[in-house]
């Protein structure tokens, strides 16, 4: 399988803020991949790097085979992007702007362009200035989805959207892949990386801290266990990998790494299990593990 | 007052973001006209002297039309009277604050944000317009206090001050009213500022009209009201009056306006455009014509508007010059030897190039302004180098220079009608001369460029280095006239055509200097990382 982007080691600063502390960061060509992160992690820095608006200071970044920085014009005729935040010139329509865009980016599928004005329900009469941020970020996506590109670098693209053009967004996403484009996908709406995305990476303060399906993720995330036992277990706090454990006389309360799990079982099963109930962490549950520093170091997820 | 809560707050803020800007321009615009007495008072010292300066205004329409009849020839009357010009840039700055916390506050969802906490209904629009009011007024007093500390007469000058700042104060106004209306701050911009052409041509009209009874046309406008004050002459102070009433109605109006419509429209909607761009839209030149042409061809009309005023009124010139020898004088400073329509052709062309450059460097900062907005983002995400990118601005800046100069050089020799030359010759030899300002201007603009290239958070820097070159040209020769000082101005390397012959080489040099400056820009561009 051929990587579509390939980030390596990747630094970037800003002065004293550093956005990326050595990210790595593999797309594989044709798949959707959702790229997440809380507010400030560089998620928007590392699509500015892959798009060479900004140099690396160190590291190495390849996109579609070629550097991101020294061939952008080449790499820029096979990929579109959508930014976080659109800001259009306020005296074009937005059909001027999707054409202006296309056009500079080596043509416009006309068919394709009048079904996604269709789709999104977009005036493309109106002048930019009289949008708002959703129909803005219309003009964006219906710009880079109605160019015959590659890849699709999208920023957060829903993120004015309401639930109905999200639904249609999904649609829309759902048969780019079918035609074998790569999608980055920045997002916080976790239905919608649920529902789209083959594989994820999170990254955090600038670097991955997983990456893989949501499959694999599950499994190197904690699993609640809760427990109704005979007696009170014995060699609980021996076990490894254990937090938030809570024990009220014979009722165990514990989130239990996926390794630890046997252990964990065995030492329950000592104690005679009247009931158990084990619950894979919800997806919510997964990111706010990555996302949130402390349960990351408690969980041993993440070195101290 | 529950209608007016918050407004000090309001205004606090601001006064909080235009702190550099408000100061600048109430000290600058308020302290023009001392400026210009202290000169007439070393330029024209006897009553006959400025009698006859009297004399050969009034034989000008040119002038007439430019800043209405002179009616008194005491000298403060002339220094109001020269001051015409910084009269409309008052009004132009006053209009230009009040759209900027009035009408774009609004439109880009910051009165929004303000409505929602406990303000008063009227608190916004109120906030703004006292920030123009005021301001205006402040220019006024400025322009009063500093004519009394120069020596002129108290009485005059309280009342020049006061119609200054009442020109400000209604315009201020009319642009609050505008902002009512229309939707976008731009649109409002526009028609405000229309307003102004109307009030100017009106009063031009009237004023060169008055002796076939078209006098009255002035009564009709703001920028007539002030000339008919006549500060220093006969000091009709009930004039002011008028300023006054039209000033409450505009109020009255904008708050009236303001109460009856919804926060976030106008009066006017907005009109549908195209839904598929013109096939010339495809490129990023066409972009950046798209979004400078405007700009450019106000700016092409009034350069043509200058070459006509000047053309016009070389005939007129010589008996002017017979009246001062001191502003021969001056004019042999700025414009070099040689005939004296030469003469004063070529010192009117230099302070054009000067004009011309700060068109250039402004369009050239688009490229600035581009970025931080994030629209270089989306462009430079498709397949277009920073280069072409930047370059596209570039062509804009450079040939929108080219076109003002060559339609000033245009008009002035169409409309100089000397029984010394003939019509083809005054067109070659001005449009010449005038060109031949074009790789000084350039220069300034490409060194705006190389700002913006390698530190784009210095990218303003080029106006500053525009000021020291407007100094170094236009003050420094009239004030110190053997300083050399002067030849840091490229302006200065030029030569001053026609009162002086043809030289290539400097043209040369300077516009292999632009060049390179522009070249070296888009390497510093291309090594840097983009907002």
């Amino acid at each position: 399988m051929t990587l579509a982007i390939d980030v390596r080691q990747a630094r970037k600063s800003f002065g004293a803020t550093q956005a990326l502390a050595g990210l790595d960061l593999s797309v594989n060509t044709g798949e959707v991949h959702g790229f997440l992160g809380p507010n400030g992690a560089g998620k928007s820095t590392t699509l500015r790097v892959l798009l060479g608006l900004l140099t690396l200071d160190s590291g190495s970044a390849i996109l579609l085979d070629g550097d991101p920085w020294r061939d952008a014009v080449a790499l820029h005729r096979r990929l579109a992007y959508v930014p976080g935040d659109v800001t259009l010139w306020p005296n074009l329509t937005g059909g001027e702007v999707i054409d202006l865009l296309g056009r500079m980016r080596g043509g416009l599928d006309a068919k394709r362009r009048a079904e996604l004005l269709e789709l999104f329900d977009l005036d493309p009469k109106k002048k930019t200035r009289t949008y708002s941020k959703g129909n803005r970020q219309k003009v964006a996506l219906v710009a880079a989805l109605a160019s015959n590109v590659e890849l699709l670098l999208l920023d957060e693209p829903t993120a004015g959207l309401d639930p109905l053009m999200e639904e249609t967004f999904r649609t829309v996403i759902v048969e780019e892949r079918s035609r074998g484009r790569t999608v980055l996908l920045s997002s916080h709406i976790l239905g919608e990386v649920e529902a789209l995305c083959d594989r994820v990476s999170i990254i955090r303060e600038g670097v991955l801290v997983e990456s893989g399906s949501l499959a694999e993720l599950r499994h190197l995330s904690l699993t609640h266990v809760r427990a109704d036992l005979a007696a009170a277990p014995q060699g609980l706090e021996q076990v490894q990998g254990l937090t938030n454990l809570v024990v009220t006389g014979s009722h165990v309360s514990v989130d239990a790494r996926a390794e630890s799990m046997a252990e964990l079982l065995r030492v329950l099963s000592g104690a005679g299990v009247r009931t158990i109930e084990c619950r894979p962490p919800t997806l919510e549950e997964l990111f706010l593990q990555h996302y949130d520093t402390t349960t990351l170091r408690d969980s041993g997820l993440m070195d101290s | 007052m529950s209608y007016f809560r918050g407004t000090a707050q309001l205004i606090r803020l601001a006064v909080r973001r235009d702190r550099f800007v408000l100061p600048t321009w109430i000290v600058l615009l308020g302290s023009v006209t001392c400026f210009y007495y202290v000169q007439f008072v070393q330029l024209y010292p006897s009553a006959a002297e400025r009698e006859a300066l009297v004399v050969a205004t009034k034989a000008n329409p040119a002038w007439v039309a430019l800043a209405g009849p002179l009616t008194s020839s005491e000298t403060g009357a002339l220094a109001v009277w020269k001051n015409s010009v910084s009269v409309l840039v008052l009004a132009l700055a006053a209009i230009l604050t009040v759209i900027r916390h009035g009408r774009a506050d609004e439109e880009f969802g910051r009165r929004e944000l303000l409505e929602s906490t406990p303000i008063g209904r009227l608190a916004h629009p109120t906030a703004s317009i006292a920030v123009g009011v005021t301001a205006s007024i402040a220019t006024g007093l400025v322009d009063a206090v500093t004519l009394i500390a120069v020596g002129a007469p108290i009485n005059g000058s309280v009342l020049a001050g006061a119609a200054l700042a009442l020109v400000g104060v209604v315009f201020a106004l009319v642009a609050a009213a505008v902002g009512e209306v229309t939707q976008s701050a731009r649109t409002a911009r526009l028609v405000a500022g229309g307003v102004l052409a109307a009030a100017f041509l009106l009063r031009a009209a009237g004023d060169t009209g008055a002796a076939s009874g078209r006098g009255w046309l002035s009564w009709l406008s703001p920028l007539g009201w002030a000339n008919a004050v006549d500060a220093f002459g006969v000091n009709k102070w009930w004039v002011l009056l008028l300023s006054i009433g039209l000033a409450v109605l505009l109020t009255v109006t904008a708050l009236w306006l303001d109460l009856a419509r919804d926060i976030g429209s106008g009066l006017l909607q907005p009109r549908a455009g195209r839904a598929t761009a013109a096939r010339s839209l495809r490129s990023p030149l066409a972009l950046a014509w798209r979004m400078q042409r405007v700009s450019l061809f106000a700016w092409t009309a009034l350069f043509v508007l200058m070459g006509y005023i000047v053309g016009s009124s070389a005939k007129s010139l010589a008996s002017m010059l017979e009246s001062s020898p001191q502003f021969k004088d001056l004019l042999v400073r700025l414009g070099g030897t040689g005939a004296v329509t030469d003469i004063y052709d070529s010192a009117v062309i230099g302070v054009l190039g000067l004009a011309a450059a700060g068109y250039a460097v402004q369009a050239i900062l688009r490229l600035h302004a581009e970025e931080e907005a994030g629209r270089a983002e989306p462009i430079l995400a498709t397949a277009v180098s920073r280069s072409r990118w930047a370059l596209s601005h570039v062509v804009i800046a450079f040939g929108g220079a080219a076109l003002l100069l060559l339609a000033y050089g245009v008009a002035a020799g169409w409309s100089q009608n000397l029984e010394t030359r003939t019509r083809w010759h005054s067109l070659t030899s001005l449009v010449g001369a005038s060109l031949a300002q074009l790789p000084a201007v350039w220069l300034l603009a490409a060194i705006g460029l190389v700002l913006f290239g390698f530190v784009p958070k210095w990218s303003m820097g080029a106006w500053a280095i525009y000021a020291v070159v407007f100094i170094v040209g236009v003050i420094v020769p009239t004030a110190w006239p053997h300083s050399r000082v002067v030849e840091l101005s490229p302006f200065w390397h030029i030569p001053k055509l026609p009162a002086a012959p043809m030289v290539w080489t400097p043209l040369i040099w300077l516009a292999a200097l632009a060049v390179g400056a522009t070249l070296l820009s888009l390497f510093g561009l291309q090594r840097r990382d983009m907002r």
